[in-house]
């Protein structure tokens, strides 16, 4: 703690060799800092932002020095998850990369490359995997059920778990007149997850779940206001829709050339949500299950997983020829 | 590869293959044939081994990882080692791992420096000690102790392998050799590892089974540890590294090590940047600053911090900056409390 300097001046950072901005996701809030950065910071100074979903090229776009800005995703806690997205703006310096990949190995991180695209590698494969749990819900299935699949493979938590760990309310529109979702309702009645007592699940104050009678109700008159009709909804299916869709949005990555090879997806999920290891990463699993399994599987599943998906045509190209999925 | 030297009458051989003295198929050879050749010599009363550089043998060479091992494989050297008429002791001068301390555990006694650090982690990989770990730690440590460290592949210091049983003498750093040599000279008669016996109740096993249910049922490679480490207690070493074997196979072809050792790769070629041009020089980061002092912002900062680099936190009001230091300062002391 004697190396910390806490302090209200922002003049402070001037000699620095390294900012990293770590304030809340908003685009007009760090592009207002990137602008000061831009003017006080020492020159050859590296400028991080730890932005988890925002475009690093229009954060850069702030400064007169895009070259020398850089994403540094960390995952919470910060002091303790070992993955670290080192997110390459457009114009990013191959030196700057080569220093903010260098410096997450020195303080005992697992860095790893990613492009610019909404959510980088992680975020961006989660959140498909969270809409079609929530989906899910809707359509008839228990949190319990749905999160069961994710955990019977190894993780953690399941996907709702997950949510009710890190806050239903992450993104809210913060208007509780407003319900567009299963997730708006929850946060219009205060269940914000874990840290009010309650989300999708129950907690006592050991913060360990139970299923909850007020999320189930809060489920059906959102389903009913929908004017869905529950259904059972197979573990297969689950799968698919928590599992399969994050496969295809990693092939998609790597099309994109936004993750540099499949085992860097791997070690994201690896090191940043507790993907378990002994299936290899999800991009591993896939292989080891089969690309074919996995592409019928989202087929058969197809009209249930919203307007905007599509399958991957690399994803598609690689079960085709059998061969790994890879670039 | 490997570097042999007459004090006396006392041979001593070290490994020599930076970086890690990793036991490769030209290491296993030349070792193979300095032990017999020792055999025959009738200057060579006593033999020790030991490694150059930091680490005594950081075990396997990764990069034979999935290949068909040429002989000798490192089975058949430990056992060499073992049945050598004359005595071998282990001069352990830093980590000894894996292969590098199923290499020890072949030798007739042990001596280490203290800062040494002794580990069987091939459960990491999905796989299990294959050259012996199984059969002859436990015969050392106790089916107990043996469970913990091979399930776990956690290693242990020195001083906790001394007082185990594991090592049987400490030595500064400066007399390690000496104190070896010593040793080899004063060994009358020969103890082998495994010729030695282990007992242990069957209860151990089962109760470390239920105990450790959640973190290992569904895992192949540390099921496959304790049938392996069981097996010591009730087979003698011969049918116990028959079975070992087996088990080492079963893992090997598995799912598990595949992944396990995919995700071991997978994190090494995660730090490659394909298109960055050879001469890319990283710039120097002296201090550190992070804008805000919230969660994510202390978590950030105690990284730098626990690293020894200095970092300047900002914030826009007195009451977050020190809610966030506070917060960071009772983190640490949680980390302290936990012992890390």
């Amino acid at each position: 703690m004697g190396l910390l300097s806490p302090t209200l001046d922002f003049g402070a950072l001037s000699e620095c060799d390294l900012i990293i901005e770590a304030v809340y996701e908003n685009m007009d809030v760090k592009q207002d800092i990137f602008g000061r950065l831009d003017k006080l910071a020492k020159p050859g100074a590296i400028l991080a932002s730890n932005t988890s979903y925002l475009d690093v090229n229009a954060i850069a776009a702030c400064t007169g020095r895009p070259q020398d800005v850089v994403g540094m995703h960390f995952f919470s806690p910060a002091n303790i998850m070992k993955l670290l997205e080192v997110v390459r703006g457009d114009k990013t310096a191959p030196d700057v990369l080569a220093t903010a990949m260098a410096l997450g190995r020195r303080i005992g991180k697992v860095p790893v490359v990613s492009g610019v695209c909404h959510g980088f590698i992680g975020n961006r494969m989660l959140t498909p995997r969270l809409d079609g749990a929530i989906e899910m819900l809707v359509e008839g299935a228990t949190p319990a059920q749905v999160d069961r699949v994710s955990v019977e493979l190894g993780m953690p938590m399941g996907p709702l778990q997950m949510i009710d760990l890190a806050g239903v309310d992450i993104g809210w529109h913060r208007d509780p007149t407003r319900i567009e979702s299963v997730r708006d309702a929850l946060n219009a009645v205060g269940r914000w997850g874990q840290k009010t007592g309650g989300g999708f699940y129950d907690y006592d104050e050991k913060r360990k779940p139970s299923p909850s009678a007020a999320a189930q109700e809060i489920v059906e008159q959102f389903r009913a206001g929908v004017g869905v009709s529950a259904r059972e909804i197979s573990d297969e299916e689950i799968m698919v829709r928590t599992l399969y869709v994050m496969v295809n949005e990693g092939a998609k990555i790597l099309e994109e050339g936004i993750a540099q090879r499949a085992s860097d997806i791997d070690v994201v999920w690896l090191y940043g949500y507790g993907w378990p290891r002994h299936t290899g990463g999800p991009m591993f699993w896939a292989g080891q299950i089969g690309l074919d399994r996995i592409v019928s599987g989202l087929r058969q599943y197809q009209d249930r997983l919203g307007e905007g998906f599509s399958l991957s045509p690399l994803l598609l190209q690689c079960a085709d020829e059998g061969r790994p999925l890879d670039r | 590869m490997i570097e042999t030297q007459l004090h006396d009458d006392v041979l001593v051989i070290t490994i020599a293959n930076p970086p890690v003295n990793a036991l490769g198929e030209k290491v296993r050879a030349s070792l193979s044939d300095a032990i017999a050749a020792a055999q025959a010599d009738a200057a060579v009363r006593a033999i020790v081994i030991t490694g150059r550089g930091k680490m005594f043998s950081g075990g396997a060479d990764i990069t034979e990882f999935g290949k068909a091992l040429a002989e000798p494989g490192l089975p058949q050297l430990v056992d060499a080692i073992e049945a050598s008429s004359k005595p071998v002791v282990a001069a352990i001068n830093g980590m000894a791992l894996g292969g590098g301390l199923e290499v020890a555990l072949g030798c007739h006694c042990r001596v280490a420096v203290p800062s040494a650090k002794m580990g069987l982690p091939e459960v990491k990989l999905g796989i299990l000690p294959g050259a012996g770990g199984t059969q002859r730690l436990p015969r050392l440590v106790g089916g107990e102790v043996a469970l913990d460290m091979i399930v776990s592949g956690e290693p242990i210091s020195a001083s906790r392998a001394q007082q185990l049983g594991l090592v049987d003498a400490l030595a500064a750093a400066d007399a390690l050799l000496e104190q070896a040599i010593a040793m080899a000279r004063s060994v009358t008669a020969i103890r082998r590892t495994g010729d030695l016996t282990v007992e242990a109740d069957g209860a151990v096993f089962d109760n470390f089974l239920a105990a450790n249910a959640r973190k290992i049922a569904k895992l192949e490679a540390p099921l496959a540890c304790v049938e392996a480490v069981k097996a010591a207690t009730e087979l003698p070493i011969d049918r116990g590294q028959a079975k070992e074997r087996e088990l080492f196979a079963r893992l090997l072809a598995g799912d598990q090590s595949q992944a396990l050792r995919h995700a071991f790769f997978a994190e090494r070629q995660a730090a490659r940047i394909d298109d960055l041009p050879k001469e890319t020089q990283p710039r120097e980061i002296a201090h550190v600053g992070v804008i805000g002092a919230g969660t994510m912002g202390g978590g950030i900062s105690m990284n730098f911090l626990s690293a020894g680099i200095p970092v300047t936190i900002v914030e826009m009001t007195q009451e977050a900056l020190d809610r966030g230091t506070g917060v960071m300062r009772k983190n640490y002391e949680a980390t302290v409390a936990r012992g890390g």
